[in-house]
């Protein structure tokens, strides 16, 4: 498998846990939801690198 | 007319008009004027976003959390279209099926390319969309097409548009239901919504006939004249008989109409266009008739697979039910609200996949089914099923990269209140001329949510009472609205990226949306411009 296919399925598995975090965090404190955000900002970054 | 504080939206004024509509623009901007790669160009449009969200719309970090989440949920179902049919053509690649479809195809168009294309670029997916919409006309025609020889993008850019048109009466009814069931018109009107709607879709399928014809002369032929030529007679046709089957079902049946069309479509196109004396072969220059109907069935087998097993999960009901009772799945969200008050309902299951009968469990049970019978017929070469899976792998994941963080922007738009707020600033301006403005209306919500039914859940109740304010025909304007949301599937950056996944395009999502974009276009403003004329007739009452 080509090096760059598995890092965008790595960078795309980290968004997933991202988001499933992002979705926890909808019953939790503002402070939570905005970490969340911040770290799914982050996971997209990295999306945005290997694409 | 609506104001649009009511519904707990910002006060109406450009500069936040000109802020909800700048991540769409944004996208377009990047996509098709910068060359960026979908999957950076929807990264960079969900960041903006959720600045507008919580800076301009007076938005929450739940609110954000909740569209952004929601929107990642929303792409697994399509992700699961990719992968699974990439994986099917994957399989019926390696078997050699291609070589066979395409020599019996040639034989029985009489080796016309451009009959070839409508058949299989038009008629096909309508066929399919009769029953099972979501992308998988799009996923299954383009590897079709491709292995029929035709260019990749021109493929998937066919398919996009093909399948459209069909929408609006395709799913077994899905969008015809919204529209019945988000405004009184049934009531206040009984039959005018399903009447005009098919009227409507009617005309959008002359169009997408004669987009393909123009698609296929420009990027194949580099002679739109030569191609309008040869091919205006088979568009005229097709367009008449599916476009008569689809208007005489909908007096009866509206939820079947798009099937009944495409089945029709399916049979004159096979049957009957080839026979006509414009499409006849020359004396002499006959394509030889080679492949046998049994090899022609054989190597078919896959995709008559796939519309058996459809077919029998979505239309036989008692299966129907059985397999939707169990196994579904949803996330819940809580409540979210704007500061103005714009609210969006809590909700225990929030676009549940009920997994036995969505689409790409469809697809890959006919995948394997498909493989078994393959290897029956000692057509699957060893380590064939590892390989496919190996193709697929590499072909899906630039879509995917793409589609995750498009769906997260375009819920979040929703979700954020700013798709309500373009939409309800267009009809404050429009006034009378207001029919040629609602297929706009409609086309923003499909470009948006990537889905018919989703621009009529958004845009049914304002379309109707904006109707009802100005005293035109509310039949009408939801007709528009259906046909031109129906068409907008083939713009949508989404679907797009589903097109490119399957044709193996990967990034250049750009030039197609660029493509469908000018026929999504041309196509609303003359939907525009019909309902216009309509309505100042003193039609549709």
């Amino acid at each position: 498998m080509p090096k760059a296919v598995i890092n965008k399925l790595i960078a795309v598995a980290v968004v997933v846990v991202c988001i499933a975090v992002l979705w926890m965090s909808l019953t939790g404190s503002e402070t939570f939801q905005w970490g969340a955000l911040a770290l799914t900002a982050l996971g997209c970054a990295n999306l945005y690198r290997v694409c | 007319m609506i104001n649009v504080t009511d519904l707990g939206l910002p006060a109406m004024n450009v500069m936040t008009w000109v802020l909800a509509i700048s991540p769409v623009a944004l996208i377009l901007v990047l996509m098709m004027g910068l060359k960026v790669s979908g999957a950076r160009s929807g990264i960079i449009a969900w960041v903006l976003t959720a600045a507008i969200v919580y800076f301009v719309f007076g938005g929450n970090s739940t609110i954000i959390a909740s569209g952004t989440v929601k929107g990642f949920w929303s792409t697994l179902f399509v992700l699961y279209i990719i992968w699974t049919s990439m994986f099917m053509y994957n399989v019926v690649k390696i078997t050699g099926a291609f070589d066979v479809i395409a020599a019996k195809f040639t034989e029985m168009t009489n080796g016309n390319r451009i009959l070839q294309l409508l058949i299989l670029g038009w008629c096909f997916p309508t066929f399919i969309q009769g029953v099972c919409g979501f992308g998988v006309p799009v996923a299954v025609a383009t590897p079709l097409l491709i292995g029929l020889g035709f260019d990749p993008l021109v493929s998937c850019t066919t398919a996009l548009l093909g399948h459209s048109w069909g929408i609006a009466f395709g799913s077994l009814g899905s969008m015809y239901s919204v529209i019945i069931g988000n405004s009184p018109i049934e009531t206040v009107m009984p039959g005018a919504a399903a009447f005009w709607g098919s009227i409507f879709v009617a005309f959008g399928g002359l169009m997408v006939g004669f987009c393909i014809l123009h698609l296929y002369g420009a990027k194949i032929m580099k002679n739109v004249g030569k191609a309008f030529a040869e091919g205006s007679i088979a568009v005229l046709f097709l367009s008449a008989v599916m476009g008569a089957a689809l208007i005489g079902t909908c007096f009866a049946a509206p939820y079947l109409g798009c099937f009944v069309a495409g089945a029709v479509g399916l049979v004159a196109g096979v049957v009957v266009l080839p026979k006509l004396p414009a499409y006849a072969p020359v004396a002499g220059q006959e394509v030889e008739q080679n492949t046998t109907w049994g090899s022609f069935l054989v190597n078919f087998s896959a995709y008559l697979i796939l519309v058996v097993v459809v077919f029998g999960a979505l239309l036989i009901t008692p299966v129907k039910n059985a397999l939707n009772s169990v196994l579904v799945v949803g996330l819940a969200f809580p409540e979210t609200s704007l500061a103005t008050g714009f609210t969006n309902a809590a909700t225990g299951s929030y676009s549940a996949l009920k997994l036995l009968t969505t689409p790409g469990t469809l697809i890959i049970v006919s995948a394997f089914l498909a493989i078994a019978f393959y290897k029956s017929k000692g057509m699957m070469p060893a380590g064939g099923v590892k390989e496919a899976w190996t193709n697929t792998v590499k072909q899906s994941t630039g879509s995917t990269t793409t589609i995750i963080p498009m769906t997260m922007m375009a819920i979040l738009m929703t979700e954020g209140g700013l798709t309500q707020y373009i939409a309800y600033g267009l009809a404050a301006v429009a006034g009378n001329f207001y029919p040629i403005l609602a297929p706009f209306i409609a086309l923003l919500g499909g470009f948006v949510t990537s889905s018919g039914t989703s621009s009529n859940i958004l845009f049914t109740g304002l379309q109707y009472s904006v109707a009802d304010v100005l005293g035109i025909s509310p039949a009408i304007i939801l007709a528009q609205q259906s046909a031109s949301a129906a068409l907008s599937n083939s713009f949508s950056p989404a679907n797009c990226a589903l097109g490119t996944g399957v044709s193996g395009q990967s990034g250049r999502e750009g030039e197609i949306l660029a493509s469908t974009g000018m026929y999504n276009m041309i196509q609303s403003t003359l939907i525009g411009i019909l309902g216009f004329v309509l309505c100042t007739m003193g039609m549709g009452f």
